[in-house]
């Protein structure tokens, strides 16, 4: 009997260490690698609408897109083109459509371009991207090109903020003012920056969701 | 796995250890054959409970973590864990007795899947690595009232209600976040350690194994509620989780086997 007590006695001082050892070794840590799940939308068109501010009626709209987001066709850049006036302030937009399911002929158009009508096919991915604006910076670079040059020609201020705090500029919505100067033309890259955790107000940090250019002419 | 096959071989011991005593005609109880105190030593599985266990990463529109969701903002992604300690008591009559426990509890995290997969959603990125580091870990220092009713000279009834201090470390969240082939940094909340007031209930049943030696089973309810107020670093922006403050029961049954030195008083 004494026997047995002793021997229960241990082994229960050995379980109970035993137990204290497999704890401490339950503090690893764990790591789990989450990849995005496949994407049900594109980015095929960015559509870029400036409207004169001393006449709405004049509105300017021009059309970047590629239907083949694999890259397999070049881009369609024929209706790329934005004409400004002189000494003018515009009110500028940026659109952002997934057009892969679209007919030909319900693509979106330069000609009375409106958001609220475009083709029930089309995707407008705008609405999302200006719900995580928080991570999300457009990006202008203007090209010299001809005359006086767009650079000199051109000023590019963005409009929008973010809900960071401090509040960040986003560039969804600008105001695009030409000045009282020679006729210039140029090229004018846009770049829609992805910036999760990095947004600080510089394009340079992040990913890119589009890099799209227009030609510009100032007349 | 491991702690749960430990467990069942300290209760197996037990029982084993009741049998032979079922063998051994019982004596009478009398106070002659009782201990005055006892210190010991005590390991379980613990049981965490309540809006601590919960998971929930709800998103609104585009991803968006809801900050102002009940239950985004309770959830605290605890697991089960294990608990162990040292617990000595004095009993001044018959039934009734004044003792203590320092105990340490580890809880692991539950929900890594889903906290990695919220945050993958509410930045729309290509992939979310989430590191959970430390667990949950809590320190009491309890003190308080010890019950016994002994039903033979060898087993009896125990019960406590403990009051005391607790201390309680959240585990450390690490999410790298990478997109288009970019590494767009790692934020990480950071382990917060808080205080407060905790308080134990327990019912069980221990059984003299010799004149010094016994052994206990002891079902033990556990709560305290510390305010957590926690750094988040290298953060720049709301939109996925941001827990900034956690004040939830940290609440949990602990099944727990005991062994205990008896000490009689001469």
């Amino acid at each position: 009997m004494k026997k047995s007590i002793f021997f229960l006695t241990t082994i229960a001082f050995i379980a109970v260490a035993a137990f204290m050892l497999s704890t401490s070794s339950c503090k690893k840590s764990e790591t789990v690698v989450t990849p995005h799940p496949p994407a049900n939308e594109f980015l095929t068109t960015v559509v870029m609408e400036c409207i004169n501010n001393n006449a709405p009626h004049d509105t300017e709209t021009c059309i970047w897109r590629d239907l083949t987001p694999s890259g397999s066709n070049p881009p369609d850049t024929s209706l790329a083109f934005l004409n400004l006036a002189r000494n003018t302030t515009y009110a500028v937009k940026l659109y952002a459509l997934d057009e892969t399911k679209t007919a030909t002929p319900m693509l979106a158009d330069t000609n009375h371009f409106d958001i609220n009508k475009i083709a029930s096919t089309t995707v407008d991915v705008q609405t999302e991207l200006e719900q995580r604006v928080n991570y999300h910076l457009i990006c202008f670079t203007l090209t010299q090109g001809t005359g006086v040059g767009l650079v000199n020609d051109l000023s590019i201020v963005r409009d929008d903020y973010d809900n960071n705090s401090p509040p960040l500029q986003v560039g969804f919505v600008d105001t695009f003012t030409t000045l009282n100067t020679a006729v210039s033309g140029g090229r004018m890259e846009v770049v829609q920056h992805h910036q999760p955790n990095v947004k600080n107000g510089s394009c340079e940090p992040g990913s890119i969701d589009y890099d799209v250019f227009f030609n510009v002419n100032v007349k | 796995m491991k702690n749960l096959s430990i467990f069942i071989l300290l209760l197996a011991l037990n029982m084993g250890a009741n049998a032979q005593d079922a063998a051994t005609p019982a004596k009478n109880s009398d106070n002659s054959t009782m201990s005055n105190g006892f210190i010991g030593l005590i390991g379980g599985y613990s049981i965490s409970m309540g809006n601590w266990t919960h998971t929930s990463y709800i998103t609104g529109d585009a991803g968006k973590w809801l900050s102002d969701n009940p239950d985004n903002l309770s959830a605290g992604f605890a697991g089960n864990g294990s608990t162990y300690g040292v617990e000595g008591g004095w009993y001044f009559c018959k039934y009734l007795g004044i003792g203590g426990v320092v105990s340490y509890s580890h809880y692991g995290f539950s929900g890594l899947d889903s906290i990695s997969a919220g945050y993958d959603k509410s930045f729309d990125v290509d992939q979310i690595t989430t590191t959970v580091s430390g667990g949950y870990d809590i320190w009491n220092f309890m003190g308080g009232l010890y019950f016994r009713y002994p039903f033979s000279d060898k087993f009896a009834i125990t019960a406590k209600l403990l009051g005391g201090f607790t201390s309680a470390t959240t585990p450390q969240i690490d999410v790298a976040v990478e997109d288009g082939g970019v590494e767009d940094g790692t934020f990480t909340q950071q382990r917060c350690t808080a205080n407060s007031f905790g308080y134990m209930a327990g019912l069980g049943v221990s059984y003299k194994l010799s004149k010094c030696m016994g052994l206990n089973l002891q079902g033990i309810y556990a709560s305290s509620e510390p305010d957590f107020l926690i750094d988040n670093t290298n953060r720049n922006n709301t939109i996925g989780r941001l827990i900034t403050e956690y004040k939830q029961p940290l609440t949990s049954i602990n099944i727990c086997l005991g062994v205990t030195y008896l000490i009689k008083a001469k």
